[in-house]
């Protein structure tokens, strides 16, 4: 089999993994003879999906001995098999890392054999791109659920970023469609790494030569849609295990159908791209806007609204809290202003010191309004009234045509056609950046 | 300021030229109505004071900006400087002045009108460096690599540390046709030199990997997302030029066959694949 074949069948393979992100570490280039990593990574690419292709993602092979429902691998799919050699791997990230395509490398790996020998074989490509070739280059590995805790380590001393997939939000889930992985075999390795970061910081401030273990964190990915869990389920636990396993970033993966199973979605679902988009504005909720998963959604209405993103929704619902004055309030709270995010509120912060802001500065700082002048004022000033209930608010920010007309609020207009549902596809506002 | 607004500055268009103009504003306490390069001067009516390039009146402004107004002014001023439209340098001119009548505080008053300007040239410098960071691509010519690119702005300076850092053991040169300059790089030095015109070492032979990573393109897309706008508004279309992987559908608006939902499919898509390459004797 020539690299052309093994390449697009490991690329294929690899692909549903939604992480490709080379941030998070700062090697020098000091450390190897090609390749440094940028704090801030890098993104190469964009496929015609609109996914960032910032490293080499690939599986090393796909001959699996599991059988998890989900997944194109399973052993039980008749589908052509290929496995790289540690060397092959080295090779083709340092010739497409030199041409500027890549900013690294993401091995991960269906289990051949057993999850050591798997993991034996993983550790041996990236010594050898490490060691061998001098790389100096951004390396996400994924680390093997029931490998020796030893084999993990070594994983880690060895790339930049390491993850374990949870692959599904609850173990009922995880029982029925992925048989041969456990909760615990998950868990194990990712706690693992959490304490080896931990001792490994310690370390460093000891001794200054200590090999850097895992520098960019951990981080795993779920699979959204294939299960029944709803939206207040997947933020609690994303929220967990941030807090208890110090993740980096939880990845979701809308659920793409590739083959019948009765426990499955039918063949013919669509990917549900608008809840994975929803649910990554809820997650940077978590991670930049200083958010707790109880404040973005509640079990009563346990899923999150598909019309509004999750920062709007939590405005209309705490009108009380508004508006604020932008000269005044706190970063935390320019942070929760529906149309200022980080950056707009990290401006207006430096912009305020020396200046009094007025809508005008604002639109010169490249604050959209849009939905923004509702919820603040300038120097006492506001552009549009605050409307009062949660209802009107929805009413006034989301605009009617883009969105179909409402569907369940009691306020839709009247209509001589059928109303629109919400289309996905018309909604696809992916970000793109994973 | 008696000849205020009736005079024109004409300089040499470097970096040092223009801080002679600053320095010349200063001592002849006069803000021109324009400044321009020698090369691109149109006729004009008004008065025309030629700037003399001189490094020890350049070197006073930059000293005196550092020390006054602080490192987040002078940075400001350098990367401004980079930014490829014309008025530009009238437009650094008037920060600086309003900076040294305000002090230190000036380059955070991004909500006022000529700060904002300034601030806005740098934001898009940064951001036209960012996409060459990402976007640029070498080919290898005999063990040597080379890139060819046409930024906006004049980014080499901004990009030369990524790259020296990432392949610093290679030759490699970044030639900026938009600016008739190369960054060139060996193991031992590095320098930013300015180049007329360049016969490009010929890259044909470098097929292999370059292919092989069409290859790997076309295979991570998946059909059921398939996004055309949202690849798009991150990989704008005027950047497609310097990228392998999607030269075919530029040249002829050739969708990329999108790899297909079941295995059967796939299978069945990747023989097609294998025997295109066969007949085209890849």
């Amino acid at each position: 089999m020539d690299m052309y074949e093994k390449l697009s069948i490991l690329a294929e393979a690899a692909k549903y993994d939604a992480s490709c992100s080379s941030s998070g570490s700062g090697r020098k280039s000091s450390e190897g003879t090609i390749g440094a990593a940028l704090p801030s990574g890098c993104c190469h690419s964009f496929t015609a999906d609109g996914r960032c292709v910032s490293l080499l993602k690939i599986l090393m092979s796909n001959a699996c001995v599991y059988d998890c429902k989900y997944c194109i691998s399973r052993r039980s799919n008749d589908f052509p098999r290929a496995t790289f050699t540690p060397r092959e791997i080295a090779e083709l990230t340092i010739e497409f890392y030199r041409r500027n395509y890549i900013e690294g490398l993401f091995l991960s790996s269906a289990v051949v054999g057993t999850p050591d020998w798997t993991m034996e074989h993983m550790i041996e490509a990236l010594r050898l791109l490490r060691e061998e070739y001098g790389f100096a280059g951004y390396i996400h590995a994924k680390a093997i659920p029931g490998a020796d805790p030893v084999l993990t380590h070594r994983l880690g001393l060895l790339a930049d970023r390491v993850s374990v997939n949870i692959e599904l939000p609850s173990e009922k889930s995880l029982v029925s469609l992925a048989p041969d992985k456990t909760k615990h075999n998950i868990l194990e390795p990712m706690g693992l790494i959490k304490t080896g970061i931990e001792e490994n910081c310690e370390d460093i401030i000891k001794y200054r030569h200590t090999p850097k273990f895992v520098p960019a964190g951990q981080s795993t990915q779920m699979i959204i849609g294939a299960s029944p869990e709803t939206d207040y389920h997947i933020l609690h636990l994303t929220e967990s295990l941030y807090k208890k396993y110090g993740l980096k970033r939880v990845y979701y993966s809308a659920y793409v159908p590739l083959q019948e199973d009765a426990l499955l979605p039918s063949i013919d679902t669509r990917p549900p791209l608008l809840r994975e988009h929803r649910l990554y504005q809820a997650d940077w909720l978590l991670r930049f806007y200083g958010f707790e998963a109880s404040e973005i959604i509640d079990p009563k209405k346990p899923m999150l609204h598909p019309e509004v993103d999750p920062k709007c929704s939590w405005a209309v619902n705490h009108l009380d809290d508004f508006p604020v004055e932008v000269n005044t309030a706190d970063y935390e709270m320019l942070l929760r202003v529906p149309g200022i995010g980080v950056k707009g509120a990290k401006r207006i912060v430096r912009a305020r010191r020396n200046q009094k802001l007025d809508f005008d500065s604002l639109k010169m700082l490249g604050i959209v309004l849009k939905r923004a002048k509702f919820f603040i004022t300038c120097g006492g000033k506001t552009l549009q009234r605050l409307p009062e209930t949660t209802e009107s608010m929805l009413w006034a920010i989301t605009s009617p045509n883009k969105m179909g007309g409402f569907v369940d609020y009691g306020m839709e207009q009247l209509s001589l056609f059928e109303p629109m549902l919400i289309k996905e596809a018309s909604l696809q506002c992916l970000t793109g950046e994973f | 300021m008696s000849d205020r607004g009736i005079l024109i500055f004409a300089y040499d268009g470097s970096f040092e030229g223009f801080l002679s103009a600053v320095f010349d504003s200063f001592s002849m306490k006069t803000i021109p109505a324009d400044i321009v390069v020698f090369d691109d001067m149109e006729p004009s009516l008004l008065k025309i004071h030629y700037v003399e390039t001189n490094s020890e009146h350049a070197k006073r402004v930059e000293i005196g900006i550092a020390k006054k107004l602080g490192g987040t002014v002078l940075n400001m001023v350098k990367r401004a400087f980079l930014f490829d439209e014309k008025g530009k340098e009238k437009a650094i001119l008037l920060f600086i002045h309003k900076a040294f009548s305000e002090g230190k505080a000036t380059g955070s008053k991004i909500g006022d009108e000529t700060v904002n300007r300034v601030y806005k040239m740098c934001v898009a410098v940064n951001n036209e460096a960012e996409r060459f960071r990402q976007f640029t691509r070498f080919s290898d010519s005999n063990g040597a690599l080379v890139a060819v690119i046409h930024p906006k702005h004049f980014v080499l300076p901004l990009i030369k540390s990524f790259f020296c850092a990432r392949i610093k053991n290679e030759h490699f040169m970044i030639f900026d046709s938009e600016h008739g300059a190369a960054l060139i790089h060996t193991p031992e030095r590095t320098a930013i030199i300015p180049v007329e015109n360049l016969e490009l070492p010929d890259c044909s032979e470098d097929r292999f990997y370059c292919n092989l990573w069409k290859n790997y393109y076309r295979h991570i897309a998946i059909a059921s997302r398939y996004n055309p706008a949202c690849r798009r508004d991150h990989m704008p279309k005027r950047f497609w030029q310097y990228l392998p992987e999607v030269q075919e559908e530029l040249e002829h608006g050739f969708v990329p066959k999108l790899s297909f939902g079941t295995a059967k499919e796939i299978a069945a898509a990747l023989e097609k694949e294998f025997d295109r390459k066969l007949l085209e004797g890849e």
